[in-house]
């Protein structure tokens, strides 16, 4: 091939990159493309193999262990399974209660499926994207799921390739999350921030906000549901003339990331969402 | 055989990424071997080899990483065409001219990709300074290296023949 020819080649190749990045645009909602499904059908297995061939090094590792070591251990998980005894008959206490205050004043929570595990494959620490796959097995994954793990909401599915999915953190600079401070409920957006921390906007100057407040999802952006640790407030200033400028540690530590769930959320419908745009 | 070592080059770009996450953490995003691989590949100056290698290095690193998919894959694409038509013009003899060659490359592709970010996606951040020059001095310390460690090979490898042909006479 002659250097003009090739010359054209790449204008061509360019042009056609350039349309598969314009129509991500959008951001958020995008759909994802059959390339970037395939792309990461292909990549996904050999990272798989690597974060396992790691991993399995690491755990020859922790298996040397001395039996004081191990009769210590053993020791401590005792004691906390006896204070997690505690608290389970504490809060089946409490749910029996809530159970008939929600009877009485015929309120029906929204219904919560099953929770999956899923292995995670590779993390990727971007400045400007922060996401990772996970192996979701046969059962597969649905686009919008959304992740978290003991400790708090992670993100959201965004691909799905056969058994791996793309997971979008909280911690994205492209994430938000209807989120809410816990304490008074005020309901806020919270966004990825710079450093891997989260910010949370939209929160008027009057209301109140504590160093140290927890925020929870607020469940009515459609794709979370309500109450799941999103982070801590570990700055509040006034940010404009309107609005305070909240900055909070995300709730999961994103450097020890093992498994996660994927939760069965039932997200409303799109015909529903799409009337709040409807003219009246 | 050109296509064959490519693939090695992308396979084991894929495992080295995968285990400096694992490793660096957060310091990840400072080496790009795919960035690495695809300079190798375009250096002896073949056009449609250093392009179409941008073309899969780059939607390999967009596979593993997040946000607009096909951001590396053009940045790629044009630092792989460029490498392979700048090596047609001029000759790297020295392994301080490749690891100018190849921090040059990561300047110019970071650049790409900092500026297609900011035209698709105005809002979102930009990397710091001392990111930008880490990655940079990184990828051509690693060019340097892989330049060295090439030569020293090749001529081992010669050495190696020449003596067994002298032996077999």
């Amino acid at each position: 091939m002659t250097e003009r020819q090739s010359r054209w080649l790449l204008v061509l190749v360019l042009a056609a990159q350039l349309v598969l990045l314009s129509s991500q645009v959008p951001g958020s909602g995008r759909e994802q493309s059959l390339l970037e499904t395939w792309s990461l059908r292909l990549v996904s297995p050999f990272a798989r193999l690597v974060e396992a061939a790691s991993r399995g090094l690491a755990e020859v590792g922790d298996g040397l262990r001395t039996r004081a070591q191990l009769e210590q251990a053993n020791e401590l998980l005792r004691q906390r399974l006896e204070q997690l005894e505690e608290e389970r008959i504490h809060f089946f206490g409490l749910e029996g209660r809530l159970e008939r205050l929600n009877e009485a004043v015929l309120y029906e929570p929204p219904t919560s499926g099953p929770v999956r595990v899923a292995d995670v494959v590779h993390v990727d620490y971007g400045v400007w994207f922060q996401t990772l796959i996970l192996y979701v097995g046969t059962s597969g994954a649905r686009i919008q799921q959304p992740v978290a793990t003991s400790d708090g909401l992670l993100g959201r599915v965004v691909v799905v390739a056969g058994p791996f999915a793309k997971v979008q953190l909280v911690t994205d600079r492209a994430a938000s999350v209807g989120a809410m401070i816990e304490r008074t409920r005020r309901q806020g957006v919270a966004r990825g921030g710079p450093d891997g921390t989260l910010e949370m906007d939209f929160v008027p100057l009057q209301a109140d906000v504590e160093v140290g407040d927890r925020v929870v999802s607020a469940g009515i952006d459609g794709v979370y549901p309500r109450g799941i640790p999103v982070g801590r407030v570990v700055s509040v200033e006034p940010g404009n003339e309107l609005f305070h400028r909240i900055r909070m540690t995300p709730a999961v530590d994103l450097g020890r990331l093992d498994q996660v769930f994927l939760l069965e959320y039932e997200t409303p419908p799109e015909s529903i969402v799409g009337l709040s745009d409807a003219q009246p | 055989m050109r296509s064959l070592r490519f693939g090695a080059g992308l396979l084991v770009a894929i495992v080295l990424h995968v285990v400096a996450v694992r490793i660096l953490g957060e310091l990840s995003p400072a080496v790009d071997f795919f960035l690495v691989v695809v300079l190798f590949n375009a250096v002896d100056g073949n056009l449609v080899a250093g392009l179409l290698g941008g073309v899969a290095a780059g939607l390999t690193a967009d596979a593993l990483t997040g946000g607009l998919f096909g951001l590396h894959g053009f940045a790629d694409t044009v630092i792989g065409y460029s490498s392979a038509l700048a090596s047609r013009r001029i000759v790297i003899q020295k392994a301080v001219g490749v690891m100018l060659l190849f921090s040059l490359a990561a300047a110019v592709q970071q650049a790409l990709i900092v500026g297609l970010r900011l035209v698709l996606l105005p809002e979102a951040a930009l990397p710091t300074v001392p990111g930008i020059a880490a990655r940079i001095a990184v990828v051509g310390l690693l060019g340097y290296v892989g330049f060295s460690g090439r030569g020293y090979f090749t001529r081992g490898l010669e050495r190696w023949r020449s003596s067994r042909r002298a032996r077999l006479r």
